[in-house]
């Protein structure tokens, strides 16, 4: 690492999702104490190991100090302990924060847990108007725009500058939906094409029914060690080789470049952690709230030129599955919450991915958050130990 | 629940007056001359904090829209669908606003707009319309 510290290489250990399929009605803490309970027995480890406790935050059931109010219900006593939000990069961003604790020697096993009952706790209406908060309440949020439309304005000026299509939008989607065929877990699993997406209602020009994320309960842990103490635990750990963040504004509006996310940041700085280069990654989870945040997101982090989006979404994601991408799904068409692509991406190298695990089980992957309106962007690179 | 009607403190209650009077302010720093929206406590640019507001004069252009087809609040529910737009007042200023007076045609980023007032979410607001060809 070029961090100038004498920082010990962390790994994640363990993983665990709460199920969101059978047990509808949970609460946000029912879901984030199930997780972390999964990822601890994945690890291996007795509950009175994990010395730090990183969550992220509930929009439905918000508490003060949820990080507190989990480490309670699970009968642990840390000694680090934080929530943060980062939009829907905390996820991402949560696993970089424990790689740094465990790096400097402030923790040794650090549980990361995100949870949130966004379908059982709240109407899709009162959701939407939650997270319409994000907007500028004074001078936004009064001539309607819902979180969607702001990611709509940035793909109608991205259709203009790069000459892209409603359907090149739509091939997200589709390639994603392949992945979804095989997850049992996740919630639309039926055959998509193109043309179903053009044909699904709109929502917020351009964006259409398909081309937005779903909205649904979740709950994603993870452990967070040191590498050597992972490689003790268990045969297959994920090592945390490089993190990166790059923020840009918080109002769609205060953006210098709309066409030019914070990705292009996180992930430069990420991959310069990490001595990989984008070619070298066998797989990518990236934050896919909407069809138009993949394409930039993916271009930013340097694994195809601007505009080129859907081309490679089409070549390496669909066709050739040369660098598969959001193996569950994704957000489009499994689970919301950002914290999935991290489990996900590490149950895919560890090759317990279960029925949609990869033929070829990957070695490295990105995995990338994106935050408020396109506005906070997290990296990971992961390679397997 | 319907949009709140918001006045974040002096700048912007006289940003509101002025609107209500038919006039669009934009917030211009008295230190390093740069412009911003919308107006705030400070210079976005040099962070100093003498700033005047004054009638903003240019030819702003439609930077892009998006047509929402549901209210987000329901006292948008009679104007469905209403064209929510980013509005370039000039190189670098962009403000979120309505797309008015609408034809058939799908408008053109980068098209000169022309600025007017409507009521919209309880408050007299700029809004913008398509300039007619000349």
């Amino acid at each position: 690492m070029k961090t100038g510290l004498a920082v010990r290489q962390a790994a994640i250990a363990g993983t665990g999702e709460a199920d969101r399929t059978t047990t509808p009605g949970r609460t946000a803490l029912d879901l984030a104490v199930e997780a972390a309970r999964e990822a601890i027995a994945d690890a291996g480890l007795d509950r009175d190991a994990v010395d730090a406790v990183y969550t992220g935050y509930s929009l439905i059931e918000p508490e003060l100090d949820m990080a507190s109010r989990v480490a309670q219900e699970l009968g642990i006593h840390p000694t680090l302990s934080q929530m943060i939000s980062v939009g829907g990069a905390t996820g991402a961003a949560l696993v970089q924060q424990a790689a740094m604790a465990v790096g400097v020697g402030a923790a040794d096993t650090v549980l990361v847990v995100w949870a949130d009952n966004r379908s059982s706790g709240a109407t899709q209406g009162s959701y939407l108007s939650t997270i319409s908060d994000q907007l500028n309440v004074e001078y936004e949020v009064p001539y309607g725009p819902f979180v969607s439309t702001q990611y709509a304005l940035i793909a109608q000026r991205y259709q203009s500058t790069f000459g892209a299509t409603p359907a090149d939008l739509a091939e997200v989607s589709v390639a994603f939906r392949k992945h979804a065929a095989l997850n049992p877990k996740a919630r639309y699993r039926d055959p998509l094409t193109v043309e179903d997406v053009l044909e699904s209602p709109m929502v917020t020009s351009p964006l259409r029914r398909y081309d937005c994320c779903i909205v649904s309960d979740f709950g994603g842990a993870v452990i967070v060690t040191s590498a050597d103490r992972a490689r003790g635990l268990v045969p297959d750990s994920v090592e945390i080789l490089g993190y990166g963040q790059g923020h840009t504004h918080e109002h769609l509006t205060q953006s210098k470049d709309l066409m030019v996310s914070g990705a292009a940041t996180s992930g430069r700085v990420a991959f310069e952690m990490s001595g990989l280069r984008p070619h070298e990654i066998d797989m990518t989870q990236i934050y896919d709230c909407f069809t138009i945040t993949v394409l930039i997101e993916l271009e930013d982090l340097g694994f195809c030129g601007k505009g080129e989006g859907a081309d490679y979404i089409r070549e390496y994601v669909g066709r050739s599955q040369r660098r598969p991408s959001n193996t569950n799904g994704g957000m489009l068409s499994c689970a919301n919450g950002g914290i999935l692509h991290v489990t996900e991406a590490v149950r895919q190298m560890q090759g317990r991915a279960g029925a949609h695990q990869l033929v070829r089980r990957p070695s490295t992957s990105l995995v990338h958050g994106n935050g408020g309106m396109m506005s906070s962007h997290v990296s990971l690179v992961l390679g397997a130990a | 629940m319907n949009a709140p009607v918001v006045s974040s403190g002096a700048i912007a209650a006289e940003f509101w007056s002025r609107a209500a009077a038919g006039e669009l302010a934009i917030q211009e720093c008295l230190d390093c001359g740069r412009r911003q929206m919308p107006p705030r406590g400070s210079c976005r640019d040099c962070l100093g904090d003498r700033t005047r507001l004054s009638p903003y004069q240019g030819q702003p252009a439609l930077y892009s829209y998006s047509w929402v087809h549901r209210p987000a609040h329901p006292d948008l529910a009679k104007h469905v669908p209403y064209c929510v737009a980013l509005v370039e007042l000039e190189p670098g200023v962009l403000i979120e606003s309505w797309l008015i007076g609408l034809g058939d045609e799908e408008p053109r980023l980068g098209a000169d707009l022309t600025l007017d007032f409507a009521e919209v979410s309880g408050r007299v607001r700029p809004v913008f319309r398509p300039t007619p060809a000349a």
